[in-house]
């Protein structure tokens, strides 16, 4: 808007044709060229151009943009990925394209192989570990589940020891066994030829209250050390059928028979299993509903072995 | 564009060191994963039906073998025929059982290896398949099923089958342990026993069969 002041009527002129004796004003592009200021205006060939950020100012680009050079990039090796080590140094640049096959092009692949074949042995190692872990714990966890299944039915006994004629203290309860041979029992006759009847006696006593409350049947077994067991029948006992008259300190009896053969009868073992349940002394149904799965049941794995 | 590109490396410079092995591992391990998955699908073939899963583990034998399972041992000492079977127990009464088949008497022995063993009901399979058991018309206690089978000796019974004449050619035996517990065990023992019926025998068999078989009851 700087110039010389207007001068007045000259001639005819265009509301928006340019003065006459004002400088052009610069073209809007290089390039193109001015427009005569008599000529006629005419529709030139249009022109798009790209948006321009101009606020705030573009950051002044630091380096040469990609497309600016025309220095060839080297290729990038795929694998590996990994930062080429400080030692090697960065490839020089090359004014031509470097050719595979020459020094610097077979050289700066190969740099990084070095210093990634530590981390791969490391990889593969971790990668075998990984593997064994998981098919070790692939097999371990079911076996483990079923290891505990089979013993909530085959529990693993703990045997008690009880010096021969003397007596076995389990859960307030003390218990004795005796052992006869017989070759003839009344009532069931002689024994077959090699075997002989075995007459049991179990005597229990209630040593306090808690004890009677453990009155339940025992398992009574006959085996030999050597593992092989045979049948032992609980023929009656002389416990009261009330459980009011079941008194503390008062011995009752199991009578028990079995059937052995004759060569291991003096050696066989009187094995009893005390019951694990608690049996309140009075205690109606609705008291027993009540009371049922309440109570954690305990495993019925402790054994009195009564040595002969 | 002037970068080089990574389709066009391996064609300039096959003989690279670091791309062979890779194309080579890649193929190996494509091979290795194809064998792993042939060798899974293989072992699916080889593992066991859903009947097969849980299924007895059978001891097979002859008449007067001893046939041992895992946990007892059994024997058959004879077969006899018969059109009925007279039961007479201990007071004396005598009970007659008939049948429009015939009755296969299967004298058997048995004895435990550690533990009381009690038999289930005697099974006899039938030479076109099919299974037959113990019949009921004989009393129990003769069975060879009632009695505990303890270690140390042999325990003797009987297993009485009511059949058709049909099914005596290519029969067996089989005796496993009672099903006694809640859960089904699974791989139980059983021990199967030819009888030695093949087309002479069957008819060898019928030719002895008594009218009569005289079961005594014990003691």
């Amino acid at each position: 808007m700087t110039g010389a002041p207007p001068p007045e009527h000259e001639g005819p002129r265009d509301w928006f044709a340019p003065r006459r004796n004002r400088p052009a004003p610069p073209a809007p592009h290089p390039g193109r060229p001015a427009p005569s200021p008599d000529a006629p205006w005419a529709p030139g060939p249009r022109r798009v151009f790209p948006d321009e950020q101009v606020w705030p100012p573009p950051p002044r680009p630091s380096r040469e943009e990609p497309g600016a050079s025309t220095q060839p990039f080297p290729a990038v090796p795929a694998v590996p990925a990994v930062p080429p080590a400080p030692a090697v140094p960065a490839v020089p640049p090359a004014p031509a394209a470097p050719l595979p096959g020459t020094p610097s092009a077979a050289g700066a692949p190969r740099a990084p192989v070095p210093a990634g074949a530590a981390p791969r042995w490391r990889r593969t190692a971790l990668l075998a570990c990984a593997a064994l872990l998981t098919t070790a714990l692939a097999v371990a966890i079911p076996a483990w589940e079923d290891y505990r299944f089979y013993r909530s039915g085959n529990p693993a006994y703990r045997i008690h020891p009880v010096a021969p004629g003397g007596t076995g203290t389990l859960m307030h309860v003390a218990w004795r066994a005796e052992v006869e041979q017989a070759d003839s029992l009344p009532g069931l006759g002689p024994a077959k030829p090699g075997r002989k009847w075995l007459k049991i006696t179990v005597t229990r006593t209630s040593l306090d209250t808690e004890g009677v409350l453990r009155r339940g049947a025992p398992v009574i077994e006959v085996r030999h050390p050597d593992g092989r067991a045979w049948r032992a029948e609980v023929t009656g006992n002389d416990l009261p059928p009330e459980a009011a008259e079941h008194e503390v300190g008062t011995a009752y009896r199991y009578d028990v028979v079995s059937v052995v053969p004759g060569d291991v009868a003096g050696q066989v073992e009187v094995r009893v299993i005390p019951s694990t349940i608690r049996m309140p002394l009075e205690e109606s149904t609705a008291e027993l509903l009540k009371r049922a799965g309440t109570e954690e049941v305990e495993p019925q794995d402790r054994v009195l072995l009564f040595r002969r | 564009m002037s970068t080089v590109t990574p389709e066009r490396a391996p064609a300039a410079a096959p003989p690279r060191p670091p791309r062979p092995p890779g194309r080579l591992r890649r193929a190996g391990a494509l091979l290795a994963g194809l064998a792993l998955a042939a060798a899974a699908v293989a072992l699916q073939s080889a593992a066991p039906e859903p009947g097969e899963r849980g299924a007895p583990l059978t001891s097979t034998g002859r008449v007067g073998d001893e046939v041992a399972a895992s946990r007892f041992t059994a024997r058959v000492e004879a077969v006899h025929a018969a059109r009925s079977v007279e039961i007479a127990d201990a007071a004396g009464a005598v009970e007659t059982a008939t049948t429009s088949g015939i009755f296969v008497v299967v004298e058997a022995a048995a004895t435990a290896h550690r533990e009381p063993q009690k038999f289930g009901r005697p099974v006899l399979l039938s030479g076109d398949g099919k299974r037959y058991t113990a019949t009921d018309k004989v009393d129990s206690t003769l069975d060879i099923a009632y009695p505990y089978v303890q270690p140390g000796w042999w325990t003797e019974g009987v297993a009485v089958f009511d059949v058709p004449v049909t099914a005596l050619t290519g029969s067996r035996i089989v005796l496993a342990p009672g099903g006694g517990g809640f859960i089904g065990e699974a791989y139980p023992p059983e021990a199967e026993i030819d009888l030695g019926l093949d087309d002479a025998g069957t008819q060898r068999l019928i030719a002895a069969a008594k009218d009569v078989h005289r079961l005594e009851a014990r003691r």
